[in-house]
């Protein structure tokens, strides 16, 4: 009868513990196979738009370019201008790399609400060496106290593109 | 009450500890770079910050780390991260699992050996195998991990603790994806010995489950459609999936044979230490061969070299092997004694710990006479150049913490470990064509990676101070005065954020004889240097001189500690048109040999109290102050740089005679012609005599504070410069 009940308690025990590491393992692949991938992709909640003249830019000059912006908000949420602001960038990669900042505004953006903005900017960024391909990147930001700001929205064109 | 007695093996374990942290701590300490440590410590961060495991890997995007490794181990001791965030906490927990290493072998020797003293010697002889130290002094790499992990599962299977050899099967599948074919190896064992059948049948099972969701559900998940998976990098030479590796390895045996026979140091590295015995023991050694075999076919070199962690995983299984092996001995030795009834007074012990003592006396033979060795403070091989601290690194430290965590930074490698808290970080040779926010360059970093920032680059040096050079970007640059900063403009600045700041005195000028090394020169009893002073403008105040300490023979002067080393660095200044001849020394002073180390340091002369007249010519001499009391002291020597002539830089024209004379006689003859469009490195800065330019970050309230109190202590802090954007109210 003694020898009955420890072997019953063996016999739980054993199932208990493949139980758990079943468990567990179930656990562990079904959070790994539900992981969203790396990079998060932009919200775009809000509708950014950026246009430049001219198109392109030459290097070898120097080249004023008019931008202009365009914001849209389709949504039912305002954008205090005390939380969110706006940047162009110029860089050779993503929207959210570090790049030359060549304008930084806040705006309060009302619900359901557009505006637009136009500047001239004196190009005095690209370098001299052409096998760069290089963007313009209209982006929105939240602020996030002493933290990099969260990017929200963004539109992007290209700036220069080296000939082949 | 009973107290337990601690077995002294969780001393030992403790004591290794405590050395490779210090050894570590003091590495970081002195800016001397780590292989990839940098980038875990930026994927900690980022996972604080809710990007897991991300990190830009010296690029302009975010990748994760699980598109190269699946490391969900990491995760598991992320934790101790989020308790305590420090650069170095992720080295601590690592190295603490590291040094148990020892503790499983310890017991598996006893087990099968029987003996304390054999298990010990067994122990100490693999602190000191330098493959396991390589595993983890080099650089940071979770799959060192692998080692203590299958030290334990296979110590857990041995003493049939089913349980526990299960949970560190997956700990250690949990490392990387090639952890799979180890554990799985163990698991046919376990099955095969009948040790934990069913346990071992799992593993298995999981081993090969685990293979294929990394392959079909992770790396796809983090891999950008139509790249191959990074981990197929590794066999690149072969194709770039598995079924055109797996085709042109079987359709090229030849190549093969000659990329395996070409890799053999491997085998001499990993079992010469251990004189070979683990092969006679193959049924243990078998679990850990595959993944060295695998190692030795890859295309990627550093997979089959021995000073890396790539072995990590099959370290356990060599010295397991050992163990079994030298209980094989022993027994062998009593069946002989036996056998042949020979009147030997020689107990298995003895001939056992015989050989265990020839393992360890090989191992420290390699670890003091060969490069192998050269983390071990015995080895003749330590660098105490890569340990030893100055007020360079002090300054250097103080550069790198004064730069908000918000901005990107490109640098040498010498300092990603300390910049590497922040989402974007740089390899200063991956400079060209970034945007990053901040530049820092060092002349004398020991990564030697220095690239001067070109003039077309749009960028502001803010600080430069003893070879130091900081640079913003200029759209980020706003210069003030620090009245209009402290009473008006600090509001034009988000009150949340933080922001670098510096201040140059005013009148405060640098000059150098050139920024880029290209030589490095001695200075000795027999060797001496005149250099031409390059006085560009009126009253010079510091001249500064960086140089170090030589090495007396070979890098570890700490095993020359009974010789004395004697002489100091003198340092004139001499005025007249020859230096040789006609010079009146206008300073002269003693640098005293135990304040300069084995890295470059930045002696600082005082030149306010000389009155230097522009029409005169300037020359700055080096030589030793030879003062030998007995013939069994030695002198010391330095080491100094040469920089390219800024005339030669100019004209481009080759073998411009110099301004720099060297004397390779005491002074006796000197010539001009031995280093032509060379120079002697040295800076000139002008203005008063102890004010350097003042650095520091916080919000803008905060900088109102310090910018006030600065210029209330010295009015000759006039300017500010400011780096970060203004956001404008539309």
């Amino acid at each position: 009868m003694k020898d009955n009940v420890s072997k019953n308690k063996i016999y739980y025990g054993v199932a208990l513990h493949w139980v758990i590491i079943l468990l567990f393992l179930a656990v562990f692949f079904l959070i790994f196979w539900k992981l969203s991938p790396p990079v998060k992709p932009i919200e775009n909640k809000v509708k950014l738009l950026i246009e430049i003249s001219p198109k392109s830019v030459d290097t070898d000059t120097s080249n004023i370019i008019a931008v202009k912006l365009k914001v849209e908000n389709p949504t039912n949420i305002s954008y205090p201008s005390e939380d969110y602001f706006y940047r162009v960038v110029v860089n050779r990669s993503y929207p959210d790399s570090p790049g030359f900042i060549i304008k930084e505004f806040s705006k309060t953006l009302e619900l359901k609400s557009r505006f637009e903005s136009e500047f001239l900017w004196k190009e005095e960024y690209l370098p001299s060496d052409k096998k760069l391909k290089f963007w313009i990147h209209f982006n929105m930001y939240k602020r996030d106290k002493n933290n990099e700001p969260k990017i929200m929205s963004a539109d992007t064109k290209v700036l220069y593109e080296p000939s082949l | 009450m009973k107290v337990r007695k601690i077995p002294f093996i969780f001393i030992i374990a403790l004591l290794y500890f405590i050395f490779s942290f210090t050894l570590i701590y003091l590495k970081w300490k002195a800016h001397t770079p780590s292989l990839d440590y940098h980038a875990y410590v930026q994927m900690y961060w980022n996972t604080a910050n809710g990007d897991i495991m991300q990190y830009n890997r010296g690029s302009e995007a975010q990748y994760s780390l699980f598109s190269a490794h699946f490391a969900p181990f990491l995760l598991l001791i992320f934790p101790f991260y989020l308790v305590v965030k420090h650069v170095l906490t992720l080295y601590f927990v690592w190295l603490f699992i590291i040094s148990l290493s020892v503790i499983p072998l310890y017991f598996f020797s006893l087990d099968k050996l029987k003996s304390k003293l054999s298990a010990y010697l067994i122990s100490l002889s693999f602190l000191v195998y330098f493959p396991f130290l390589w595993t983890h002094y080099h650089g940071f790499a979770e799959e060192s991990l692998a080692t203590p992990l299958l030290f334990f599962a296979f110590l857990f299977l041995d003493r049939k603790k089913p349980w526990l050899y299960l949970i560190f099967s997956i700990l250690t599948l949990s490392l990387r994806i090639n952890m799979m074919l180890p554990v799985f190896l163990l698991g046919l064992y376990a099955i095969f010995k009948n040790k934990a059948r069913s346990q071992g049948i799992f593993i298995c099972l999981l081993s090969v489950f685990w293979l294929y969701f990394i392959l079909n559900v992770i790396y796809p998940k983090y891999t950008d459609p139509g790249n191959r998976f990074y981990i197929y990098g590794f066999f690149g030479g072969y194709g770039n999936n598995p079924k055109e590796v797996i085709i042109n390895m079987i359709s090229h045996p030849s190549n093969l044979i000659s990329t395996f026979i070409s890799k053999q140091k491997l085998v001499f590295d990993l079992f010469g230490p251990v004189l070979f015995l683990p092969f006679l023991a193959p049924g243990i050694l078998l679990i850990g061969l595959p993944i060295l075999v695998v190692n030795m076919l890859a295309s990627y070199p550093r997979l089959s070299n021995s000073w890396t962690y790539y072995q990590s995983s099959s370290l356990p299984f060599i010295w397991l092997a050992l163990v079994v092996t030298l209980e094989r001995i022993g027994r062998l030795w009593e069946f002989l004694i036996k056998k042949f009834k020979l009147k030997l007074n020689l107990k298995k012990d003895i001939v056992v710990n015989f050989f265990i003592f020839i393992i360890l006396v090989t191992n420290l033979i390699i670890d003091i006479y060969s490069p192998n060795g050269q983390y071990l403070l015995f080895s003749s091989f330590f660098n105490l150049r890569k340990y030893e601290t100055n007020f360079r690194d002090n300054l250097a430290h103080k550069i790198l913490y004064s730069i908000p965590k918000t901005n990107s930074v490109a640098t040498q490698h010498s300092y990603l470990e300390h910049t590497a808290e922040r989402k974007w970080q740089f390899p200063n040779e991956n400079f060209s064509g970034y945007a990053v926010d901040i530049l820092l360059l060092d002349t004398w970093a020991s990564s030697l990676d220095f690239k001067p920032v070109l003039a077309d680059e749009p960028y502001t040096k803010i600080l430069d101070d003893s070879f130091f050079f900081l640079y913003a970007r200029n759209d980020l640059v706003k210069e003030y005065s620090i009245k209009e900063f402290t009473e008006t403009a600090y509001k034009n600045y988000n009150k949340d954020f933080e922001y670098l700041v510096t201040s140059k005195p005013e009148f405060n000028y640098t000059s150098y004889s050139g920024i880029e090394s290209s030589l490095d020169i001695e200075i000795s009893d027999r060797y001496e240097l005149a250099q031409k002073l390059d006085i560009e403008k009126e009253n010079p105040r510091t001249l500064v001189i960086p140089l170090e300490k030589s090495h007396i023979s070979g890098p570890n002067d700490l095993l020359k500690f009974y010789k004395k080393r004697v002489s100091n660095l003198k340092v004139e200044i001499l005025e007249g048109a020859d230096f040789n001849t006609d010079a009146k020394i206008v300073y002269s002073k003693i640098y005293a040999s135990d304040k300069i180390n084995h890295k470059t340091t930045t002696l600082y002369a005082n030149l306010s109290d000389i009155k230097f007249d522009s029409s005169k010519v300037y020359w700055l001499k080096l030589s030793l102050d030879r003062n030998k009391k007995k013939e069994s002291e030695i002198f010391n020597k330095f080491t100094i740089h040469l920089t390219d002539s800024k005339k030669q830089m100019e004209t481009d024209v080759s073998n411009i005679p110099g301004n720099l004379y060297y004397s390779l006689d005491g002074g006796k003859e000197w010539r001009l012609d031995s280093y032509p469009g060379k120079d002697f490195a040295y800076s000139i800065i002008y203005g008063k005599f102890g004010n350097r330019t003042f650095i520091g970050k916080g919000t803008p309230a905060n900088l109102k504070t310090q910018l006030e109190k600065l210029l209330k202590n010295n009015s000759d802090y006039k300017l500010v410069v400011v780096v970060g954007s203004i956001t404008e109210k539309l």
